[in-house]
């Protein structure tokens, strides 16, 4: 899954940001700066798995020059051509990051933030039933965000043709 | 001057030259399709009208202005391209009002051209479709008002049929050219399929290898080809190989059999091998006798493609076909039987070059 382990990044992290010249570590927005860093570390082969399928789909070269050809300059092409027709890849790559990122442990113990991952390790640690709470709520989250994958891509025009070319 | 000119445009990519030399002039109002064989620079020639080329050399010109470098955006040409291109996202009425909506046209005159181009198409009850949600031809209608929609100068299509079936092709070629006619838009269409460059065009302009082999109307691309290339391109013809007789009469032989063409071959001299077409449609089995060539061989084949029946004869070595008109009481010859076939001298084409096998389709 990830070539480089989270534990080797985030040790990594804390190395060169703890000191000057980026003493990162030394203020709460600096470390959460870390954070998500890491977790955009994490999630980006997710996010370019999603982004890239959506291109796929799509004719991106065609589409651009008969916008061109209508006129429309690049940020035209872009807002109202393009990322439209990403909003389904967009989206899921989106719920992708969401999903990998709330159960993620590694980097917020080390960074020593207050995420989802750590509140239920120490939960675990310290309480009797409420871990048990929390997982199925931890479950519930992922699922609701698969869901909401499903419905959001339903209302969106299907990608390619139906007859023809390519 | 000409609505758009073409003048000594050439392009090259790296190495490789895709289009060289290119001088056309295109009048107001005009259909005008660059044809042939995938690879000779017709496409690119059109996405250098269209903007996504700059040429290398050369000089492009709507309406005495100078395009050459304008970004394509800023260009007045509409496009419509052989895979469609609709934008997805947008219903049918959208796609046709996105150029207006990008010049920034009021929400009413938007809507009552979308209106207009949508009468055209007679796409009426569509307006509020998804392009997945209509069928090939109905999407390729949509990108020709999509296209229409801005009122360009020209309009340029890029293979618009090639995408679909045969039926809806011939229904919406014709429809191609009502709509042109009724606009007076000047149009360049490219296409590899002659019957579509025939039956579309005001003039043809020949393309192989980058260059233009000629430029005419269909009538006389198709009757008087003036390069070995066009004969065999464009039609479906026999290439004969002979041998000159008398080159100041115009008399060869086809394996051994004598035949006279309609001009003397000038630059020829007795004896030397050449090669001469043979359009199957002008070959008879009973034509005039008087005056006309004749040729004697063995039927070997017989197929029948409907309108018409298409007859294979074996010379000595020799190998040519001709058709023939289908009808009810039509008596065909039989396999094997030795035939006589007639056809006029001017029926006779001499390519200069010789060809290694007859072409067409």
């Amino acid at each position: 899954m990830c070539v480089v382990p989270a534990i080797v990044l985030v040790f990594g992290m804390l190395r060169i940001y703890s000191r000057p010249p980026l003493a990162l570590t030394e203020s709460d927005t600096g470390t959460d700066f870390l954070l998500i860093a890491g977790y955009v570390t994490l999630s980006l082969p997710y996010m370019y798995r999603a982004v890239d399928t959506g291109l796929r789909a799509m004719d991106v070269r065609t589409l651009t020059e008969a916008a061109q050809s209508l006129g429309a300059g690049w940020p035209t092409i872009l807002l109202r051509v393009i990322i439209p027709n990403l909003r389904v890849a967009l989206l899921s790559g989106a719920f992708l990051t969401f999903t990998t990122v709330i159960g993620e442990f590694t980097f917020a113990t080390f960074l020593a933030r207050p995420a989802f991952g750590p509140y239920m390790g120490l939960l675990g640690q310290t309480r009797a039933y409420e871990p048990a709470a929390l997982a199925i709520i931890s479950l519930i989250l992922t699922w609701a965000s698969v869901g909401l994958i499903q419905v959001v891509g339903r209302g969106a025009p299907r990608q390619g043709q139906l007859a023809g070319a390519r | 001057m000409a609505f758009l000119d073409l003048n000594d445009v050439r392009k090259s990519f790296m190495q490789a030259t895709a289009v060289e030399m290119f001088n056309l002039k295109v009048e107001r109002g005009e259909f005008v399709s660059f044809l042939g064989p995938s690879g000779c620079g017709k496409t690119t020639t059109l996405r250098m009208i269209a903007g996504f080329e700059t040429p290398t050399s050369g000089q492009i010109m709507i309406d005495n202005t100078d395009i050459t470098f304008k970004p394509p955006n800023q260009r007045p040409v509409g496009m419509v391209f052989q895979s469609y291109a609709l934008f997805p996202n947008m219903k049918v009425a959208d796609n046709i009002g996105f150029g207006l909506k990008i010049a920034k046209k009021s929400k009413d005159e938007i809507a009552s051209r979308v209106e207009e181009m949508l009468a055209l198409i007679h796409m009426r009850e569509f307006a509020h479709r998804y392009p997945y949600q209509l069928s090939g031809g109905q999407q390729q209608r949509v990108a020709l008002a999509r296209a229409l929609a801005v009122q360009p100068q020209v309009l340029l299509l890029d293979e618009p049929l090639s995408a679909l079936d045969a039926k809806i092709r011939v229904q919406l070629r014709q429809e191609i050219r009502a709509i042109q006619r009724k606009l007076g838009i000047t149009t360049i269409y490219v296409t590899h399929d002659q019957e579509e460059a025939l039956s579309l065009s005001d003039r043809i302009v020949v393309m192989s290898a980058g260059r233009i082999e000629q430029i005419g109307t269909p009538f006389e691309i198709y009757n008087f080809p003036q390069t070995p290339f066009v004969a065999s391109f464009v039609g479906t013809l026999n290439a004969l190989e002979a041998e000159v007789r008398d080159a100041s009469t115009g008399r060869i032989a086809v394996d051994g059999q004598e035949i006279m063409m309609a001009q003397p071959l000038s630059g020829a001299v007795t004896g030397q091998k050449i090669t001469v077409a043979l359009r199957p449609e002008s070959i008879s089995l009973n034509g005039d006798a008087s005056g006309a060539n004749h040729l004697q061989g063995q039927v070997e084949a017989i197929t029948f493609l409907g309108s018409i029946v298409r007859i294979q004869v074996r010379l000595e070595r020799h190998l040519f076909f001709f058709d023939s008109f289908n009808n009810p009481h039509l008596s065909l010859p039989q396999i094997g039987q030795m035939v006589t076939v007639r056809f006029p001298h001017e029926a006779c084409l001499w390519l200069s070059a010789p060809q290694s096998e007859p072409a067409g389709d």
